[in-house]
């Protein structure tokens, strides 16, 4: 990857590659998450990738991308650690394959989007608001529909610090908006948020550089990235909450004290490979495998969050026997009562996954904003070192501090009460 | 091996096949660390009555392709799942209504083992009567799952509405009672009918020399013995052209309601290409008028005729063919009558010169975007293959697409049987 400075607070970052048919352009702003007016931000994205000044209507917007063959252009929202991160995302083909200059297009079609956005017509501009406030009601109502996903909200909501501000926002906040604000945090992001732009294909370098600053003369600012985030919860505590739906949904969250930056990533990422991250871990192959009580069951290491999320969703009939195989689990893996064959053969799979990291475009670009940000220089080939390094007692060290702080429960309506279990 | 290059796209691909039938495809990405490789049969859950050349009609319980693939992958001899594991390769498998793939993906640079281990396990079946009875619990766990999920439990009820006996009326995973009434004997009978080499595709995608790998192949194939392969067709009782059940009211745990309109098409032809190519007229009729490029569809929404989660498909296959419009409204009544009006208009309409060529750009990047991703490629070629074209004579397929082809199929269009499918808030909600 080939880094410039292009001013102050906004870098562009370049990976030559042939294997790709297209171009990948990302245009990144990201700022301290402080959970203030987030809502906004989720706006942001709807109002933006919906038109723009130049392409003032829907259909235009469809007629460009199917000129440019199927290009596409996304505004998505993201929240990592302490970061608020909205990343417009473009693809379009790489002009060689039918002879035409495709990229000078892309830069053009992503500048109209994030720089002449439909603000600049009040009219269009507040008829196009309210569509926007009447997405995200359906967001957040389909989110609610969904009951893996409304458990997940729920504990991060219970857990509380920062957890608590990467939930999504309500439907009261939707309501409250304005479209004056709006304008605001438009700005916000175009003259304060730090910039980082990413070209992902068989380009020229200099013919990129030339782009940018052709087309985004952003000006400087002072930017202070934190990623990383060590969530912390004084006490444990369990919920239970019932709704009509044909199965309960499980989520605990541990904190760990572990980050991405930590010494013992490595020991981390592999102990909780084998509690429960792979087929292979012992969650799977416990509660699903051995003793066929659900069909899914996972640990996620929130690397730059300090949790570790275990969800399942189950008869509720067996949540006393779920609860203690997930507990067992942990211990075995706190204890090293695990064999040398899984710690090797989780070590294998993290091995192959960081190297076939290096075939997907959205990956590259996110393991060098990644870098970019914490300062990690390590190749993969040094990652997949201290993979190698990883022992028991390193694991058992590293998952000393994993304590289970929140368990949510939303059970089958009938099987129990709303209540404080 | 054959070697197929395609210059526009600057693609190589190998075609070859075993003597005993199997045949392998290899596409060559040398700047790529990942090979993928899918080992799959056109055999789905709508295979669920098969008959043989003799007209005997064999019958088996819903659900028991899906059931097949959660037993093979894990035999009662070793742990599949933590070989590949050990090589270093992911592997997973899923089953959709008309076929069963397994595949692994890793960024070994030899995969000779893993390669041999995919075919090793696909091709031998060992079960015993109490992992069989294990499985179902998971299985019905997994059902419970999907039920859940408004989004997709809308899709699966439109298919039920809309027809009598075919198949499709089933979940791909079949239902509670199907899954526990499934024995060990029935997976066996399955697994050695259908999966034959003969009726079997292998596909890779991979940096590795292609030719390496073919003898890799062929020297694994030919240290096994099969029985001689029976052809089976998929059975199908004769379905009426009306729909099962016009109105169909479900209540649910959902903020928002969710309306479907779907629409049973007749099946006039036999001829694969004819369908496919009839499946694409369709698509880009719908997604030209259903959609942004269609001036009138900013006005929809702020009419509220449509939500902005509006989406429509459409489907043309060997025995079904539908359209269905979804959208959440609490105003069924108004959303069908909309659909059915713009149905209506069509008719005049249908597609001009401009809306087709735009549509056929969209589609000539969204096919080179399949190169993208190993993965992609695999899966892809297997499903063209199956309909006896590969991803290229796909194109060629959309681009011989004309406006009068598109006039001609949707004015012989029968819009007349339809159901409609609605998913309510239940009445009292926590």
């Amino acid at each position: 990857m080939l880094d410039y400075k292009i001013v102050e607070g906004v870098n562009l970052h370049i990976a030559k590659t042939p294997k790709f048919k297209d171009v990948n352009i990302e245009v990144v702003f990201s700022k301290q998450l402080d959970g203030v007016d987030d809502v906004y931000y989720y706006g942001l994205c709807q109002f933006m990738e919906d038109s723009c000044m130049l392409y003032d209507t829907k259909q235009k917007v469809s007629d460009i991308l199917d000129e440019l063959y199927g290009a596409k252009l996304n505004v998505k929202i993201e929240k990592r650690g302490q970061l608020l991160i909205l990343r417009f995302v473009s693809s379009v083909m790489n002009g060689k394959f039918v002879h035409k200059d495709l990229l000078s297009e892309q830069f053009k079609l992503l500048a109209a989007f994030i720089l002449q956005p439909k603000f600049y017509d009040d009219s269009k501009g507040r008829h196009l608001f309210a569509e926007m406030k009447e997405i995200l009601r359906l967001n957040i109502q389909a989110i609610n529909d969904n009951p893996a996903s409304y458990a997940s909200v729920r504990a991060n909501e219970i857990f509380g610090d920062m957890l608590q501000k990467h939930c999504i926002y309500s439907l009261e906040d939707v309501e409250k908006m304005s479209y004056e604000l709006l304008y605001q945090k438009y700005q916000e992001m175009i003259q304060s948020m730090a910039i980082d732009i990413f070209i992902v294909g068989d380009v020229d370098e200099r013919c990129c550089l030339k782009q940018v600053k052709e087309n985004f003369a952003f000006t400087e600012r002072k930017t202070n990235k934190q990623l990383v985030y060590l969530n912390e919860r004084e006490d444990a505590i369990e919920i239970c909450e019932s709704r009509k739906v044909t199965q309960s949904n499980l989520v605990q969250l541990y904190t760990c004290q572990k980050v991405s930056t930590s010494k013992d990533y490595a020991s981390m990422i592999i102990g909780n490979g084998i509690f429960g991250m792979l087929p292979t871990s012992l969650l799977f192959q416990e509660v699903r495998e051995k003793n066929s009580l659900c069909y899914s069951i996972y640990a996620d290491f929130k690397i730059y969050d300090g949790i570790i999320k275990v969800a399942t969703s189950f008869d509720i009939k067996q949540r006393d026997r779920i609860e203690m195989l997930i507990a067992e689990q942990l211990k075995k893996v706190k204890d090293g009562a695990f064999s040398e064959e899984l710690l090797n053969t989780t070590k294998q799979m993290y091995i192959n996954n960081y190297r076939q990291s290096e075939d997907s475009a959205a990956s590259i670009i996110w393991n060098a904003f990644r870098e970019s940000i914490i300062h990690d220089e390590r190749t993969t080939e040094q990652i997949i070192k201290d993979i190698a390094a990883v022992s028991k007692q390193s694991i058992q060290e590293a998952f000393k501090d994993v304590t289970l702080k929140v368990t949510y429960i939303l059970v089958q309506e009938g099987e129990s009460h709303d209540q404080t279990c | 091996m054959i070697k197929h290059v395609n210059d526009t796209f600057e693609e190589t691909y190998y075609e070859g096949r075993c003597d005993n039938g199997l045949r392998v495809v290899i596409w060559h990405k040398p700047d790529y660390h990942t090979s993928s490789c899918l080992f799959a049969v056109p055999y789905g859950s709508l295979d669920l009555k098969q008959i043989d050349q003799k007209g005997n009609v064999i019958c088996m319980p819903s659900g028991i392709a899906h059931f097949l693939e959660h037993k093979l992958f894990e035999s009662d001899h070793s742990d599949v799942m933590e070989e590949f594991s050990k090589l270093g390769c992911n592997v997973n498998a899923f089953t959709s209504y008309t076929e069963t793939c397994y595949y692994f993906d890793t960024s070994a640079p030899d995969i000779d083992d893993p390669l041999e281990l995919l075919l090793d396990f696909v091709q031998s079946l060992n079960i015993s009567e109490a992992s069989v009875e294990k499985e179902k619990g998971i299985i019905d766990q997994e059902l419970q799952m999907y039920l859940q999920m408004p989004d997709s439990r809308i899709v699966f009820e439109s298919f039920k509405a809309l027809y009598h006996h075919h198949p499709l009326r089933n979940d791909i995973g079949g239902d509670h009672d199907s899954v526990y009434a499934t024995t060990k004997q029935q997976l066996e009978a399955c697994y050695h009918m259908n999966y034959h080499p003969c009726n079997m595709f292998l596909i890779i995608a991979t940096p590795i020399d292609p030719e390496h790998l073919f003898k890799v192949i062929n020297d694994n194939q030919k240290r096994k013995q099969f029985g001689d392969f029976i052809p089976l067709a998929r059975y199908l009782e004769i379905e009426p052209k009306t729909v099962y059940k016009p109105n169909v009211h479900i209540k649910m745990d959902v903020e928002m309601p969710r309306v479907a309109l779907a629409i049973k098409l007749a099946v006039n032809t036999d001829d694969i290409m004819k369908k496919l190519k009839d499946e694409w007229i369709l698509r880009m009729i719908l997604e030209t008028h259903f959609s942004s490029m269609n001036a009138d569809f900013q006005k929809w929404i702020d009419e509220k005729k449509i939500s902005p989660l509006f989406y429509c498909d459409n489907e043309n296959a060997k025995d079904h063919a539908l359209m269905i419009f979804v959208d959440e409204t609490a105003d069924a009544q108004a959303f069908v009558a909309f659909i059915l009006e713009q149905l209506q208009l069509l008719r005049d309409k249908t597609i001009d010169e401009q809306s087709l060529a735009q549509m056929k750009n969209r589609h000539f990047g969204s096919v080179m975007r399949i190169f993208n991703r190993v993965e992609n490629i695999t899966i892809q070629h297997f499903r063209n293959m199956v309909n006896g074209l590969d991803i290229f004579e796909l194109l060629k397929l959309i681009e011989s697409i004309s406006v009068e082809d598109c006039y001609a199929l949707y004015q012989n269009l029968d819009l007349s049987h339809q159901a409609v499918i609605v998913i309510d808030k239940n009445d009292e909600n926590c």
